[in-house]
């Protein structure tokens, strides 16, 4: 046994979203409170008993979490800041299970919270110049990926069309979502052409919000009187950054397929067992090649079970993202992995009204960041 | 006239052809391009053990895109970007001439180009696709 499954259990007690929207001169504190507030009302917990919060954010700047913390009590706890590109969100949740299961602490929050800035990377600043720009792009990194996976795997348009169609979808249940329109084949594809075969509505859109999930050792929730039912089990939590392999530049998808086993396996699940993945589709492409890479399907085979509609909620065994995913939810960077244990934790408990994945009982969140790093969490219903 | 950044390539001496600047680890033979002080990310060999050598310019084409959106300040659209595997066996990525998307497998040279930017003209580094007009 290694990871969280060496260590005393952990559990997800309280989650609570701010809405993710289009940005707006709304102070980020405002967003991270009201966050802050739902998971803690959900949880039935009060402020002073949590003692730990990581702050997971990419765009604020330094001490966000102090700065916002205090408004609801100066309670002497700890305050960490994380930032890990997209993964900031799950590399906080990470910190925050780790500190209940190494038994730090017994009740800690994971919050998420972020204003769209200006996007500048450490990559902008390391001294070495590019032979283009443009390949530094995501949109365009990613519609070279499309691109591969069309060539390699006889992928269409309308294959990649299809992953903007369901998650639009999916986020016009999700009252936190940023986008709340279904879309039609038609609309995905004759959007604005933005890179290679990638239009505007397969791109994740520019936000902000806020994201909160409060984790409790077994010993707080009994001492607190906490609803056992609810809270959900986090089974295993997994981090870790690109591997060098000759592959055509793609090595984060070995990344992703290396992390994904690795969440599994620390978890003593197999894929098969896996209700609902919540997983990176900030652009169409990804949410195909992630899958296969995750294990979902074979390689090559994604498409042809999106077009099934076995990704579907209540259609197949496995629902990816029915939150409506980076691309219909929407991508703020610092909330979105907690976004996508809250989306989980609402599905495992039966509690994703309108939205809700038949008999979900286990579950993946898979985040990926530039750079690229990858962080994983299995969540499980008792 | 001047070379955009000319720590990334130099004149070729044939026609309008580059040569790409990179290191090379002399115990392994792996590459490193850009050439940095940094050293060769591929074994950990620091930049002073490496040896600084000319790559080719010439290669194959992976896989290309058009960019239709000017996705960065003075980016002119279309835009051919593409990944290409070079012969020393780098990976990189590079911009086309033209705005033909060429298939993969096709044969590319690296070029020096007149480009104007920010009111300055100066020689940039494009892939121009063999055995096809400019």
């Amino acid at each position: 046994m290694s990871g969280l499954a060496s260590m005393r259990p952990v559990r997800v007690v309280g989650i609570g979203m701010h809405r993710y929207q289009f940005p707006t001169e709304t102070p980020y504190v405002a967003l991270g409170l009201t966050a802050l507030r739902e998971a803690l009302a959900d949880s039935g917990l009060a402020w002073p008993d949590v003692t730990f919060a990581a702050i997971g954010t990419a765009a604020i700047g330094m001490a966000a979490g102090r700065v916002m913390l205090r408004h609801l009590g100066s309670t002497g706890l700890e305050v960490m800041q994380v930032e890990n590109a997209s993964a900031s969100g799950s590399s906080a949740f990470r910190a925050a299970c780790l500190m209940v299961a190494s038994g730090q602490h017994e009740i800690a929050l994971a919050l998420g919270v972020d204003k769209f800035g200006s996007g500048q990377r450490a990559a902008q600043k390391d001294g070495i110049p590019r032979l283009t720009p443009a390949a530094e792009i995501p949109a365009v990194k990613f519609a070279l990926m499309a691109r591969a996976w069309r060539d390699r795997y006889r992928l269409t348009r309308e294959d990649l069309a299809r992953v903007a169609v369901k998650n639009h979808g999916n986020a016009a249940r999700n009252p936190y979502a940023q986008f709340r329109k279904p879309r039609t084949l038609e609309q995905v594809l004759n959007a604005n052409p933005v890179a290679g075969d990638l239009t505007s509505l397969q791109c994740t859109p520019r936000g902000e919000g806020a994201a909160a999930a409060i984790v409790a050792s077994e010993e707080a929730i009994r001492r607190h009187g906490l609803d056992r039912r609810r809270a959900i089990r986090v089974l295993s939590s997994v981090a870790s950054s690109e591997h060098a392999v000759a592959d055509e530049g793609w090595s984060l998808v070995e990344m992703v397929q290396r992390s994904g086993l690795s969440a599994l396996a620390e978890a003593g699940l197999g894929m098969e067992e896996i209700d609902i993945i919540e997983l990176h589709d900030a652009f169409t492409i990804e949410e195909i090649v992630y899958a296969e890479a995750l294990g979902l399907c074979p390689l090559g085979e994604g498409a042809a079970q999106l077009r099934a509609g076995l990704w579907d909620i209540g259609r197949g065994r496995c629902a990816v993202n029915p939150s409506g995913g980076l691309l219909g939810m929407g991508h703020p960077i610092g909330p979105t992995g907690i976004g996508q244990v809250a989306e989980i934790v609402r599905q495992l408990r039966g509690e994703a009204t309108g939205r809700q994945h038949p008999g979900a009982r286990t579950a993946l969140a898979h985040m990926i960041g530039l750079g690229s790093v990858a962080v994983g969490h299995v969540l499980r219903r008792d | 006239m001047e070379l955009r950044d000319p720590s990334l390539y130099a004149p070729s001496g044939q026609g309008d052809g580059a040569v790409l600047l990179a290191l090379r680890d002399p115990a392994t033979g792996a590459f490193a391009f850009p050439r940095t002080s940094y050293g060769i990310g591929a074994t950990g060999t620091p930049a002073e053990a490496a040896e600084p050598v000319e790559l080719s310019g010439r290669g194959e084409v992976l896989v290309c895109i058009t960019i239709h959106q000017p996705l960065a300040p003075e980016m002119q659209v279309p835009l051919l970007v593409a990944r290409l595997r070079l012969e020393e066996g780098i990976v990189l990525d590079g911009i086309i001439e033209g705005t033909e998307e060429p298939p993969p497998g096709a044969k590319v040279q690296a070029v020096l180009v007149p480009e104007e930017r920010g009111g300055t003209r100066m020689l940039t580094c494009r892939f121009r696709v063999l055995g096809r007009a400019a």
